[in-house]
């Protein structure tokens, strides 16, 4: 499991506009890849747990939602959830050079079949 | 005069247990070399006696209290001192109190060590908090109300149909709206656009948004941008001059005056057209606005269309902002904006600013999913 992860991001790092990603498994294991060295492993990974948070707490509000977009001055954060848990977090810029809206609905359709 | 360390950080521990209590002190005070200043409380009374009496940077708290259990003191901390960072300890990590925990201002839920070793976990874990207590106030800032302007704008953006009653003390002005466009206003004797701009030129009263009923004539046509950036413009030229009021037929009780509005909040704003997020398709955008709230920085509602739980919802965006400045650490995003929130039918807003938090949520009526693996797609 923990290799198809981390082949799958270091293979999601070649995507235009990609800034880090991360998984974090419901046993809160957590999978970083980072393009700079301004995004740190830990700060990604404090980035993937809060979104991990965030996806506990919206579904204790009932909300039936099942991706997020944190939405900073200059940045977005991306986060999807799957049924069993797992959460993706994808940072990319805000403006010029975001991750294209096609190539995220790659990225969606393959982490819902990533097996793990 | 005594003086205190500039680095010394003062440890609120609340647990009904006192044998751990006292461990806590024990170890926690000799790791912390001089760092902490503990305080123990067996439960949130006298918790909140010494959360009165000295300036806590952090308090954990037990989950499983008798009286007030955690959760509850949670929100009662979260509501009085907000400033206070929050961390909760449960020997019983399951998933519901863990999000009612973190929906309530928790920094971190951690379980209880079941071994002493694991404690110093824990202190480490809680030292590196206390160390980066978050400087910005976030939700809970400066103060400032939203303007009459703005609930006329979502009104007319949701195509609202409503009369917004507006009480300015000593006299009553009503502006007729239907399916969003304005249709009619009148103040006093004035009815019209001269009302309109009556209105919308009140430096103080309160407002309200009452069902709509057809107004006895339609004295206004014409875009409601218009009218409104008319009625700004009529403002400006008195140059802040209070209108002169019309006389109210019979003496009426003053209303609790409210600040002077602030400049108008532009919808597009709140929510501007997602960039490489939503297909251009109209067939995807939101289709119904379920619930609408925005509040202020203190959490005090000033609108609220339908909002099933207004506890629920200002904890959801006080959690937000607790939140968005936990992910920023860090990463360098800059200044947060808002959240979005899709699901397969349901779209969710909430947005945090530094004096007011707004949230909303709508139906689309149709999704477009992704024809090999069937998920919703952005």
């Amino acid at each position: 499991m923990k290799e198809e992860i981390h082949n799958w991001l270091t293979e999601k790092m070649r995507v235009t506009g990609m800034l880090g990603c991360g998984i974090r498994c419901p046993d809160r294991r957590t999978f970083i890849r980072s393009a700079s060295a301004q995004f740190t492993p830990v700060a990604l990974e404090h980035a993937c747990r809060c979104l991990s948070d965030t996806f506990q707490v919206i579904n204790s509000n009932r909300f039936p939602v099942q991706l997020v977009r944190w939405i900073y001055e200059n940045y977005f954060v991306y986060g999807f959830i799957r049924e069993d848990g797992l959460c993706l977090a994808v940072l990319t810029r805000r403006h010029e050079g975001s991750i294209q809206s096609t190539d995220l609905e790659t990225i969606v359709a393959e982490f819902h079949s990533l097996a793990v | 005069m005594s003086s205190e360390p500039a680095n010394l950080k003062k440890v609120l521990f609340v647990d009904d247990n006192l044998q751990f209590l006292e461990m806590i002190e024990r170890l926690m005070g000799k790791w912390s070399e001089g760092e902490w200043q503990i305080f123990l409380a067996q439960n949130s009374g006298k918790a909140l006696l010494i959360l009165q009496e000295h300036s806590i940077d952090l308090a954990v708290v037990d989950v499983q209290m008798p009286v007030v259990d955690g959760i509850q003191f949670l929100a009662l901390l979260n509501r009085k001192y907000p400033g206070v960072q929050k961390v909760t300890l449960s020997a019983y990590a399951d998933d519901a109190s863990r999000s009612a925990c973190l929906s309530q201002g928790a920094e971190l839920f951690l379980e209880k060590p079941r071994d002493p070793a694991d404690l110093e976990i824990i202190f480490s874990t809680l030292r590196e908090l206390a160390r980066h207590k978050p400087t910005s106030t976030g939700f809970r800032g400066v103060l400032r109300q939203v303007s009459l302007e703005d609930v006329i704008q979502m009104e007319c953006l949701n195509r609202n149909s409503s009369i917004l009653e507006v009480n300015g003390g000593n006299w009553q002005g009503r502006i007729f709206i239907k399916e969003g466009s304005i249709l009619h206003a009148e103040a006093g004797s004035r009815n019209g656009e001269s009302a309109l701009n009556n209105i919308l030129s009140l430096r103080g009263g309160e407002f309200n948004l009452k069902p709509f009923v057809e107004p006895p004539r339609q004295s206004i046509d014409g875009p409601w941008e218009f009218l409104l950036m008319e009625a700004a413009r009529v403002r400006d030229e008195r140059g802040g001059v209070e209108v002169e009021e019309p006389p109210a037929p019979e003496a009426q009780p003053a209303a609790p005056s409210l600040p002077v509005p602030a400049p108008p909040v532009r919808a597009s704003d709140l929510v501007p057209p997602p960039v490489n997020y939503l297909p251009p398709s109209s067939t995807n955008r939101p289709v119904r606005i379920d619930e609408m709230l925005v509040c202020t920085a203190k959490g005090e509602v000033v609108y609220d269309w339908q909002c099933s739980n207004l506890g629920d919802r200002i904890s959801f965006l006080e959690f937000l902002s607790q939140k968005s400045l936990q992910l920023g650490e860090g990463l360098n995003l800059g200044a947060f904006d808002r959240l979005e929130m899709e699901g397969e039918r349901q779209r969710v807003v909430a947005q945090i600013k530094s004096d007011r938090g707004v949230f909303f949520r709508a139906t689309r009526s149709s999704v477009r999913r992704n024809s090999e693996t069937g998920t919703p797609v952005l």
